[in-house]
């Protein structure tokens, strides 16, 4: 069975104020493309799908757009989202049961009560079944009132919510979840995308021996492509770079082809374009103009090292049609990065009155001077000393 | 500061409120809700709590009291937080106007406010003592930071955040004296500056000091001098030339005392010539008084010649004294005799005196004493024999007492007896009374009683009749009312017959009208020979002439008549059925009012009379109200029965009791009065037998006795005494008369021996008789005058002889001097002397001032070439400081905060290039740029990193503007924790300005404060904008209902509702 498994769409992100609904728009059309040419037997989409909780409407019409695509293809490609921690439940819960009848199957909230329990789609192929498991994203307290635990953690909840399941572990298993997870001292290679989301001091962290016995768990929230904990629990990464620490990535959609019960998940990767290219820059204003010939239309963030740079902008604008930010890294950035405080923020009094004298008259007081103002300096603390 | 747990009573818009803080594991949370639900308040009243005033400088209770408290509700606020890992608790209670709920649950405002208080609780448990600035300096200490540091750096308020990014110059100078307490630096300045006042004022005092010591000098009149004098200011200060000042004083002063050597050189020289004059005086004056002593000499010779004769008769008088002297003592012994003799003769008659004047006395004390004892021997016998008959009959008095006692005691009782009786006589004849009177009643009551049972179903009967009348009224006048209201309706029914018929009148004349019209109009348009749509008659012409008048009824008007007639026949059918209806209901209540009748004539009888049914009414409900009145009196006489009984029961006991004690009182005073005349007649019977009435008297006679007894005794006695006494006396006297006469003999022969011995020594001195003798006698005093003055002139013979020898040889061969010439020189001499004194005192004085103002000016230059110096660099200190140097207009203190100001700004920076993506960057502006102003260097730039330009602070965007004092915030938060070595900002509150970022910006911002937060800091942040939720876990949502406002941590139970 042949598994398209992405996330972290952000329908709607804008980049360094840039929109990029075209970018998305090209994007979502190469994956139409991949999934008519491959033909997967399921496409798992593991949360983010859209980048606010409350989406603009060319957000929702690109999803929109998206779906139907996918829709024309036959016979059909059972189509299982869940929500991410950027997706408001509510929203994307729209329609979903209708959809379902269209084999798109949508999961928003975990099991909240003693009677719900996750959504499970089962497939079948030449081994049998495969019970994909939908677990979206989760806060302990939206669970709270299944286990009457106050201090219930991250990974006590993801940890409960699958042991109510009934799985057949003697079945194949694939589970879809949109979570922080680390492998003991191990934590996935994050990016400036999602730092501003994960909890400081790793609270919202939850290990992959939780998720183990799942033949393939397919993850959302880290922009990275990688796995974590075992070749069969992967993050799929976003579908195009959205921060300017992403330039690095290579995007592609993470193809599962699951064997027998027991075989390890065939893992290969369909390399997605980035239309623009998403570009770091970095030199004097005079390389990085030299060597603009190629990607003058790319998103580009630009770090000049020159000392004095005067008006880079302009000669920028010139070259480059779609500048996301341009960054100085010279000495003077530097320093203002690095100073750190030293003992002469907070001089006595009396050494103060010296520097300052030395500056005003280009020379240290003589003797009697300086006994003079240490005089004062003197009596004027003894006289604080007094008043307090 | 690590907040625990707030508690809000009445504060704010919090009715009373709690807020566990003890749940926020650090970081980063959110404080949310809508404006003005209270976020801020929370804020408030943390601020409040630990510094007594409110972030916005409130501190009055009713400022800050809740609108949603009762008035009597106490607004506080109490706040635990811990500090270094201490716990500390303060409560706090604001000055408050004070209200009283009075019982019927409004408020009465009390004349005294509640005042403002605090308590502070201390780790140990310990509440802090001072008063309330005491506790207010204990939490500064505590914190470490003053409300100034605190609302700018860890509760940062909506309308403080921006102050220090966008404040003037000079308002951002004050508010870093304020945090960074740089008053010190401008106390510098300032002391420097009245320092080097001071040092300006000693140097021209110094001046004056020289010009008025200088002054002083008095100029010599030496014209080589003159003009340097006056080149020098008249010789009293010189500035440039001090030394050239000096030596010109030095000069004068040198030209004043060659003057004074000369005038004391002539001085001496007159002086010697003086004294020698004067020793030649003094030798001639001695050789003159030698001529006047000799003199003197010569006439004191004569004069003690003169004196001889007077001397000589001296010598004899003490010649004859001295034998006189011999005879001393006998004449002595003589002169004692003849006292002695006189002294006895006197003894002696006085002695005869008192014996024959006390001889008469001692018969008559003899006499005396024998009558004395002739009357006690003849009274005593008889008075002794009635004495102890008296005292024999004493104890039949006292017999006689008792007996008469008994007798008396008797008496009374029968007395007391006699009354009892009689009392008890009437009451018993009350109680048969009492009796009496109750037995009626009792009897009267039953009878009444018994009536109870033919009133009671006479009311009953009535009750019920009266029911029935008033009913039966009602139906009478419903009756009557509707038989009116029949009429009425039958009325309106005719009239509304007479309309219908009008109406339907009226349609038809209409209507026929009408359909002549029809026919005339169709008459009209046919045409001769085609057939009428109507007949089919093919000939109009007649139809045509029958057109009448022309202007016929319409059929509007025809159809407004038939609606009009179809109108006023359903009205009269209306009208009709209310008529029936009534009738219906007339004719119910007249049956009603039928069989009530009938049930009121059974009840009444013949009283009944349908026409008047009041005044039956009337007389059953007053018979009632007797009947109800009567039977209430009787039943309480009926409840009173048995209450009566028992009392009558009671009465008759009482008496029983009374006669039994009755008969035995009388047996008791029968006997009584029996043994009380027994005893009377005892008593008599031994009183006849007694002499005296009673003891009393009997008891008097016997004193007197015994009193007369010892009269006559102390009489006799008396007479004894005094008799023996007269005897002594007259043998004293009688012995000692004898005695005297025996002297007296002795006296007169001791008299004669004398006076022949003195007789005797008379004569062997020469002396003629006594007479002469007392005469010659000198006293010691005389006698040793007269040796003295014999002696006296025999020396001043003697030494007078020696001077004349001496001075004749003296002034053998020479001549007296003349004196006069001599001292006439001398005189003129001193004179000499006398005249040069004044010049040489003033020309001494003159050296001498010119010496010691030299003197003093010498020091007093020597002292000003240091103040001088002293001065310069002073002044030099001073204007630095000042920013008085030419050029340099920066003042001391500016510059200290300037550096504190650079180096916030360089701590600032490290966050803002992070968040602002290394766009941009503050930058203290350059001094000269300042426009050179003295007190102000503080203004702030911001310079875009890329193009490296500078602009004002203010050109700033929202946005950026709240990054930029998020980083100054957290700069100043720094330099705060840097300075102050111990204080800890372990929380923070932001309040407001997330709204104002973008979504790039805001999670800048987040990242930044949350690696601030270092996982156990505390941030707060009090915003409304949505997008935080889905950031922020630890939320508190605050809401505001008609309760007030209301904080709950919001547990992520559901998934936000955005």
């Amino acid at each position: 069975m042949k598994i398209f498994h992405i996330s972290d769409l952000h329908l709607g992100r804008q980049l360094g104020g840039w929109d990029l609904a075209e970018s998305q728009r090209f994007m979502l059309g190469q994956i139409v493309d991949k999934a008519r040419q491959v033909r997967p037997d399921a496409i798992v989409i593991a949360g983010d799908i859209y980048d606010k909780a409350v989406p603009s409407g060319e957000a929702f019409s690109l999803l929109d757009d998206f779906l139907c695509d996918l829709g024309d293809i036959t016979p059909a490609i059972p189509v299982m989202i869940i929500a991410g921690n950027h997706d408001s439940a509510v929203r994307l819960n729209f329609a979903s049961s209708f959809l379902e009848k269209h084999q798109i199957y949508i999961s928003v909230m975990p099991p909240q009560a003693e009677e719900e329990h996750l959504k499970k789609v089962v497939l079948h192929d030449e081994h049998g079944p495969v019970n994909f498991y939908l677990l979206p994203f989760t806060k302990p307290g939206y669970v709270r009132g299944l286990f009457h635990d106050k201090s219930l953690s991250y990974e006590d909840a993801f940890a409960g919510i699958l042991g109510r399941e009934k799985i057949d572990f003697s079945q194949r298993n694939v589970l879809a979840a949109h979570q922080f997870f680390v492998s003991g001292q191990k934590s996935p290679e994050k990016c400036e995308s999602e730092l501003a989301y994960l909890s400081v001091g790793g609270v919202d962290s939850i290990d992959t021996h939780v998720v183990s016995d799942f033949d393939y768990v397919a993850l959302g929230h880290i922009h990275g492509r990688q796995s974590i904990g075992g070749p069969h629990i992967r993050y799929s990464g976003t579908p195009y770079k959205y921060s300017v620490s992403e330039t690095g990535h290579h995007k592609c959609i993470t193809l599962v082809t699951l064997g027998e019960k027991g075989s390890t998940p065939e893992i290969t990767f369909l390399d997605l374009e980035c239309k623009p290219e998403v570009r770091k820059l970095r030199g004097s204003l005079e390389e990085i103009i030299a060597g603009a010939a190629d990607g003058c239309d790319d998103y580009v963030s630009i770090t000049l090292m020159d000392e004095n740079p005067v008006r880079p902008r302009d000669f920028l604008d010139e070259v480059f049609t779609r500048i996301l930010e341009i960054r100085v890294d010279n000495t003077q950035t530097r320093t203002m990065l690095t100073a750190r405080e030293t003992a002469e923020d907070f001089p006595e009094p009396s050494s103060a009155f010296a520097d300052f004298y030395r500056e005003i008259n280009g020379a240290d007081m003589n003797e009697a001077q300086q006994v003079i103002v240490e005089d004062v300096v003197e009596s004027l603390k003894g006289r604080e000393e007094n008043a307090s | 500061m690590k907040p625990i747990f707030l508690e809000m009573k009445a504060f704010g818009s919090y009715k009373d409120a709690t807020i566990d803080f003890s749940q926020v594991p650090g970081g980063i949370f959110l404080i949310t809700g809508d404006t003005g639900a209270g976020k801020t308040t929370i804020f408030d009243a943390i601020t409040y709590a630990l510094y007594g005033e409110s972030s916005g400088g409130r501190r009055s209770g009713s400022m800050m009291r809740s609108q949603y408290a009762e008035p009597d509700q106490v607004t506080s606020v109490f706040f635990r937080f811990s500090y270094g890992g201490k716990i500390y608790e303060i409560r706090r209670i604001p000055e408050q106007v004070r209200y009283k709920k009075d019982k019927d649950g409004s408020f009465r405002k009390l004349k005294t406010n509640l005042m403002a208080s605090v308590s502070l609780t201390m780790p140990d448990g310990s509440e802090h003592p001072g008063n309330i600035a005491a506790v207010n300096r204990e939490i500064e200490k505590i914190i470490g930071l003053d409300k100034a540091q605190f609302t700018q750096i860890a509760m940062i308020a909506q309308g403080d955040f921006l102050k220090l990014l966008l404040a003037s110059s000079d308002d951002r100078r004050k508010i870093f004296a304020r945090i960074f307490d740089t008053e010190i630096y401008r106390r510098i300045e300032q002391e420097l500056r009245e320092r080097c006042d001071r040092q300006l004022g000693a140097l021209l005092q110094n001046r004056d000091h020289i010009r008025l010591t200088l002054d002083k000098v008095p100029f010599c009149g030496d014209e080589a001098l003159e003009e340097r004098w006056h080149a020098f200011d008249g010789g009293r200060f010189s500035e440039n030339d001090p030394e050239g000042l000096l030596a010109l004083v030095q000069e004068i002063c040198d030209a004043w005392k060659m003057q004074l050597e000369e005038l004391d050189r002539q001085k001496d020289a007159i002086s010697k010539d003086r004294n020698e004059t004067d020793h030649q005086l003094q030798e001639s004056r001695q050789v003159s008084g030698w001529f006047d002593d000799l003199q003197k000499a010569e006439s004191a010779m004569e004069n003690l010649l003169a004196a001889g004769r007077r001397i000589q008769d001296l010598r004899d008088r003490l010649d004859a004294h001295r034998r006189a002297q011999d005879l001393m003592g006998l004449h002595a012994e003589l002169k004692k005799s003849r006292k002695d003799k006189t002294e006895a003769d006197a003894k002696l008659k006085e002695l005869d005196a008192w014996i024959s004047e006390h001889r008469p006395i001692l018969e008559a004390a003899k006499e005396k004493r024998a009558a004395a004892g002739e009357m006690q021997k003849k009274l005593s016998p008889e008075l002794v024999t009635r004495i102890e008959g008296l005292q024999a009959d004493m104890p039949l008095y006292e017999r006689l007492e008792g007996l008469e006692k008994d007798s008396r005691e008797l008496k009374s009782q029968t007395e007391g007896l006699r009354q009892l009786i009689e009392k008890g006589t009437s009451d018993h004849k009350e109680l048969e009374q009492q009796i009496r009177e109750l037995t009626l009643t009792m009897d009267h009551d039953r009878d009444e009683v018994m009536r109870l049972a033919e009133l009671k179903p006479e009311k009953a009967r009535l009750d019920d009749l009266s029911g029935k009348l008033v009913r039966l009224e009602k139906a009478a006048k419903d009756a009557a009312g509707q038989e009116k209201k029949l009429k009425k309706a039958e009325e309106a029914a005719d009239a509304a017959q007479a309309e219908a018929e009008l109406a339907r009148e009226n349609y038809e004349a209409v209507y026929a009208e009408m359909m002549k019209d029809h026919a005339r109009m169709l008459a009209i348009t046919l045409k001769e020979g085609s057939p009428c749509p109507v007949c089919g008659s093919i000939y109009h012409g007649g139809a045509t002439a029958a057109g009448g008048d022309g202007a016929g009824r319409s059929s509007e008007e025809a159809e407004q008549a038939r609606a009009a007639r179809e109108e006023a026949e359903s009205r009269l059918k209306d009208r009709r059925m209310e008529a029936e209806k009534i009738l219906t209901k007339l004719t119910f209540v007249r049956e009603q009012y039928q069989s009530l009748s009938e049930e009121v004539r059974e009840t009444a009888g013949d009283q009944y009379d349908p026409e008047d049914l009041t005044s039956l009414r009337l007389r059953t409900d007053n018979r009632r109200e007797e009947l109800r009145l009567e039977i209430e009196k009787l039943e309480k006489v009926q409840k009173k029965m048995p209450a009566a009984q028992e009392r009558l029961a009671g009465l008759k006991a009482a008496m029983e009791v009374l006669e039994v004690s009755g008969s035995a009182n009388e047996t008791r005073y029968q006997e009584t009065c029996r043994n009380a005349a027994a005893a009377e007649a005892a008593y008599k019977e031994a009183a006849s037998r007694m002499t005296f009435e009673d003891k009393e008297k009997a008891g008097a006679a016997l004193k007197e006795a015994q009193d007369q007894l010892e009269r006559l005794n102390t009489a006799e006695r008396t007479a004894r005494d005094e008799e023996a006494l007269h005897i002594r006396e007259m043998a004293e006297h009688e012995g000692r008369r004898g005695q005297t006469a025996g002297r007296l003999a002795e006296c007169e022969a001791a008299l004669g021996k004398a006076q022949e011995a003195f007789d005797g020594g008379l004569k062997a001195r020469q002396l003629a008789d006594e007479e002469t003798y007392l005469k010659v006698l000198l006293t010691a005093g005389e006698a040793s005058e007269a040796d003295q003055v014999i002696r006296d002139h025999e020396q001043a013979l003697a030494a007078t002889r020696q001077d004349l020898d001496r001075l004749r040889e003296c002034t053998a061969g020479r001549e007296k001097p003349d004196l006069s010439v001599i001292t006439a020189r001398l005189a003129e001499l001193e004179q000499k002397i006398r005249d040069l004194e004044k010049p040489i005192r003033e020309t001494a004085a003159a050296e001498k001032v010119c010496r010691t103002a030299l003197e003093d000016a010498e020091k007093l230059y020597k002292k000003r070439a240091g103040l001088s110096e002293t001065y310069k660099d002073l002044k030099q200190l001073s204007d630095t400081a000042g920013g008085n140097v030419p050029g340099k207009k920066l003042r001391f203190e500016t510059y200290i905060q300037r550096r504190y100001f650079k180096s916030v700004i360089a701590r600032a920076n490290q966050r803002l290039i992070k968040m602002s993506r290394g766009q941009f960057a503050l930058v203290c502006r350059e001094l000269d740029q300042s426009r050179g102003n003295a007190y102000i260097g503080l203004d702030l730039d911001v310079q875009d990193l890329v193009s490296g330009q500078m602009r004002d602070v203010k050109s700033l965007s929202g946005g950026e503007s709240f990054l930029a004092s998020l980083s100054m915030a957290l700069g100043m938060a720094d330099m705060i924790t840097a300075s102050h070595g111990s204080v800890r900002i372990d929380t923070m509150f932001i309040d407001e300005g997330f709204g104002s970022l973008s979504d790039d910006v805001r999670n800048q911002a987040i990242e930044v404060l949350a690696s601030l937060s270092e996982g156990s800091r505390m941030i707060g942040i009090i915003s409304h904008v949505s997008e935080l939720r889905a950031q922020i876990d630890i939320r508190m949502n605050v809401t505001r209902d008609a309760r007030g406002s209301h904080a709950k941590w919001q547990t992520d139970d559901q998934a936000d509702g955005v």
